[in-house]
């Protein structure tokens, strides 16, 4: 793709700055007009006093210029005052000339600017649309096109800073490292076919042999493909669900964690019906964190269906936080409920520890060794910091820790690695029971283009360019 | 019917006697067309300026699918081949190529016969200088000496010709080939058309005589034993196979080499056009993989009875006393009689791309 910008394309024009009000407002123009346009909104301040007339316009600005002025609508009068900023194609965000008109943040002031620059040649940009401009023009490739709509949304400190490693291409950068070795493998295999009467055309075979190579790279490619889980959760947030009998103490629990007095409490058992959903920030992970109705026996239609609401819940959680009694002796339902989980899955805590142990020490026992059962209370609060700590410790270490490594958070991204680790298992198994290496280039090909569609094809020419740096071939 | 007959009315005009010339002359004439074949010599039809052989991965392919369209070349060089192999042979047929020696007279002989006893077909001696273009459609093709053919069609098939130069050494001189003049005209009547040229360079090694090789110290490399024919209508090769030879250059080659680089014309600077990538000069090959201690050369006759031994693998332009330093370097070729020194030829070409899908 060419880093010229296409010289047909029109300017348009949008609010970049977020929607309310505030101090600064940015309306951003790009094209081949934005200077033009945003030049015609645009008065210079004089030195000293302004000056009347728009005929005192300054000169073209150069690219990276600042300037303080006053802002007028298209019949020439006065807006607001603020600054504009010129950045010239092709060193701009997008690519193209660059306009921003730093306004003050009042959304009539900034409507009114873009009305403007409208009515004097420009088009209201469609959502990402400067994003896909910067991406046509060769500024950012996909992956990075897509994580600057994960940095904007993204919720914690943490969030970001994984957004921002890849807006800087460090996924382009692990993908085009895999497509570099995929690639000098396709130039060896097409070398010892295209250059087979070459003497000692052994010398094309990849160290240890095509499916070694092939294999090693498949497991970096699952790798990869691997480190989504851990992504996501990142990128989406781990879903905690608190589940338990009736008037256990889950609203409390969530209160508590939340900070807030955010579910209705009462001493009567089934109190909670909805679902409660609230965002928490644990350790730069964000969390959603859910309350259910208690699990037991419905006694009417609402119950039942907020007993269904509360299993769904249940199985698609992250983490399931288990809620006892430490107040009561533990029945039928819990030591079913306890059964069912799965390892790992679940934090068991012994809620109302403020009250006396009627739970049974044998069974706090149990529960201690079994499921790493601890004490809380969502009354005095004691235990709470570490519940805390233990809830942080389950979901987000693991993502923590491997804030140093790259790990994919797109899901299209997950699905191309895997697509490409599938194609290379092909090649593997093809290579294995001995079929010709004309076949198994189409597979390590197609694997190519998947990882093409991350952050652009590999074009043969980079495949020759490969095979006739690397070996000296011909007559 | 042969080159008196200059100038005239044709439904075709081709310039060029090569392979590319050769085919479409044939191809236009065969499909009814009153065709002119325009070459500087019309003894040099059908002659193969560098390697004796036809085929291999890609061309391989490409006379075959020329064959299976009515093409001269698949049964020519099966009538005429002295070596022939198949290549990926162990491979699946998709990757299969033929490949084959010519003995390069017998080839190029019956290539101007089939030429000369095509209906249709003129041979027309002379240089093509000028294109007639009206209106954007060519209306004829200028001779040197005044004599335009008439067309409605043209087909250009210049190969190294087109404001070609050949060094040997860091001397220079126009030509297409060696011993053969350069065609200038038709470079200006492109660049007068607007059409975009760009310069290219090849080059074509030394020709030693085959008595003075000794073969001995080579590795042989015979032909296949059931030799496949390129061509679909081609029942068996039945002509005699003859070998090849296998040698390598020496650490001693590689020094003259890079000893005498400064009169290399590639690194003297005189020649600045790039050459193909699959076909690099022995020069380059020493440069650029300075890590290799040998390279292979291909030792191959240029006919059954010819006198002259082409060394594949060494394409240069040093200067001939070099060659002859260099070329006696080589196991087996120690007291080798250079009968013609290597060179490397540039020369214009159209840009490519300027064509649309459908011409």
């Amino acid at each position: 793709m060419s880093n010229e910008p296409d010289s047909t394309a029109d300017t348009i024009v949008a609010i970049s700055s977020p929607p309310g009000r505030g101090g600064i407002g940015v309306v951003r123009l790009s094209g081949p007009d934005a200077v033009a346009i945003a030049g015609r909104l645009f008065r210079p301040a004089a030195s000293g006093a302004a000056s009347e007339r728009p005929a005192a316009r300054a000169p073209d600005p150069a690219h990276g210029q600042m300037r303080f002025g006053g802002f007028i609508d298209a019949g020439g009068e006065p807006i607001d005052e603020g600054y504009l900023v010129v950045l010239r194609a092709p060193r701009s965000f997008t690519g193209e000339a660059t306009a921003e008109l730093w306004a003050h943040g009042s959304p009539a002031v900034l409507r009114c600017l873009v009305e403007s620059a409208v009515a004097g040649g420009a088009r209201p940009a469609t959502p990402g649309e400067f994003t896909l401009r910067a991406f046509l023009n060769g500024r950012i490739d996909a992956t990075r096109a897509e994580a600057i709509r994960d940095l904007i949304e993204a919720r914690t400190t943490f969030q970001a800073k994984v957004a921002l490693d890849q807006v800087m291409g460090r996924i382009a950068r692990e993908v085009d490292r895999l497509k570099g070795r995929i690639g000098d493998l396709v130039a060896r295999v097409e070398a010892s076919i295209e250059f087979s009467e070459e003497a000692e055309a052994e010398r094309f075979a990849p160290e240890g042999g095509v499916a070694s190579a092939v294999g090693a790279l498949r497991r970096e490619l699952q790798g990869l493909a691997g480190t989504y889980d851990r992504g996501r959760r990142v990128r989406d947030g781990a879903a905690v669900a608190i589940v338990g009998l009736p008037n256990v103490g889950k609203s409390s629990l969530f209160n508590r964690l939340l900070e807030e007095e955010r579910a209705i409490v009462t001493p009567t058992a089934g109190t909670t019906r909805d679902l409660l959903e609230e965002s928490l920030d644990l350790g730069g992970i964000p969390v959603r964190l859910t309350d259910t109705a208690g699990l037991h026996e419905a006694r009417d239609e609402a119950e039942a269906e907020a007993v269904r609401r509360a299993r769904l819940a249940l199985e698609s959680a992250d983490l399931l936080l288990v809620v006892l009694d430490w107040s009561q002796p533990i029945g039928e339902e819990e030591r079913a409920l306890l059964r069912d989980l799965g390892p790992g899955r679940a934090l068991v805590a012994l809620n109302k520890c403020d009250l006396p142990c009627r739970i049974g020490m044998d069974q706090v026992i149990f529960l201690r060794k079994r499921h790493g059962a601890f004490e809380v209370s969502a009354r005095s609060g004691e235990g709470i910091g570490d519940l805390r700590g233990r809830l942080r410790d389950a979901i987000c270490a693991p993502v923590v820790a491997a804030r140093e490594e790259m790990f994919l958070t797109n899901v299209r991204h997950r699905d191309l690695v895997r697509r490409a680790a599938l194609a290379l298992e092909h090649a593997e198994r093809a290579a294995g029971v001995g079929i010709g290496e004309e076949y198994l280039v189409l597979d390590l090909k197609q694997a190519l283009d998947h990882l093409g569609e991350i952050t652009g094809p590999v074009g043969i020419e980079t495949i020759y360019e490969t095979i006739f740096s690397t070996f000296c071939i011909g007559k | 019917m042969s080159g008196e007959r200059i100038g005239g009315r044709f439904d075709v005009v081709v310039v060029g006697g090569g392979h590319a010339g050769c085919e479409a002359a044939l191809a236009a004439a065969r499909l009814g067309c009153t065709t002119a074949l325009v070459t500087l010599e019309s003894g040099a039809i059908g002659r193969m300026s560098c390697n004796p052989a036809i085929g291999g991965l890609a061309k391989g392919h490409l006379v075959r699918e020329i064959d299976a369209l009515g093409g001269e070349m698949g049964r020519a060089i099966d009538a005429t081949g002295i070596q022939f192999r198949l290549l990926n042979a162990s491979r699946g047929p998709a990757v299969q190529a033929p490949r084959a020696q010519a003995d390069k007279e017998g080839y190029a002989a019956r290539m101007r016969r089939m030429i000369e006893s095509t209906d249709l077909l003129t041979l027309a001696e002379g240089e093509a200088e000028d294109l007639w273009v009206e209106a954007g459609r060519i209306r004829g093709v200028r001779l040197a000496g005044g004599h335009t053919l008439e067309t409605a069609a043209c087909v250009v098939t210049t190969g190294t010709f087109l404001r070609g130069l050949l060094h040997v050494g860091l001397e220079s001189r126009p030509g297409g080939r060696i011993h053969e003049k350069p065609s200038v005209g038709l470079s200006r009547a492109f660049e007068r058309l607007g059409l975009p040229l760009g310069r290219l360079k090849t080059g074509t090694p030394p020709r030693v005589l085959r008595t003075s090789v000794d073969f001995d110290r080579m590795e042989r490399q015979p032909g296949d034993r059931e030799p496949t024919p390129f061509s679909f209508e081609t029942g068996a090769i039945t002509t005699p196979q003859i070998d090849c030879h296998i040698t390598w250059t020496t650490p001693r080659t590689h020094a003259l080499i890079r000893d005498n680089l400064d009169r290399s014309p590639l690194y003297a600077g005189v020649i600045r056009a790039v050459g193909p990538r699959y076909c690099p000069s022995i020069e380059d090959k020493v440069v650029r993989f300075a890590d290799r201690d040998r390279h292979q050369i291909f030792v191959e006759p240029e006919g059954r009875d010819h006198p002259w031994i082409y060394l594949n693998g060494l394409s240069m332009s040093l200067p001939e006393e070099i060659q002859v330093g260099i070329v006696r370097s080589i196991p087996g070729l120690e007291r080798a009689e250079v009968a013609r020194a290597g060179y490397a030829v540039e020369y214009d070409f159209v840009q490519p791309t300027v064509c649309a899908h459908t011409l």
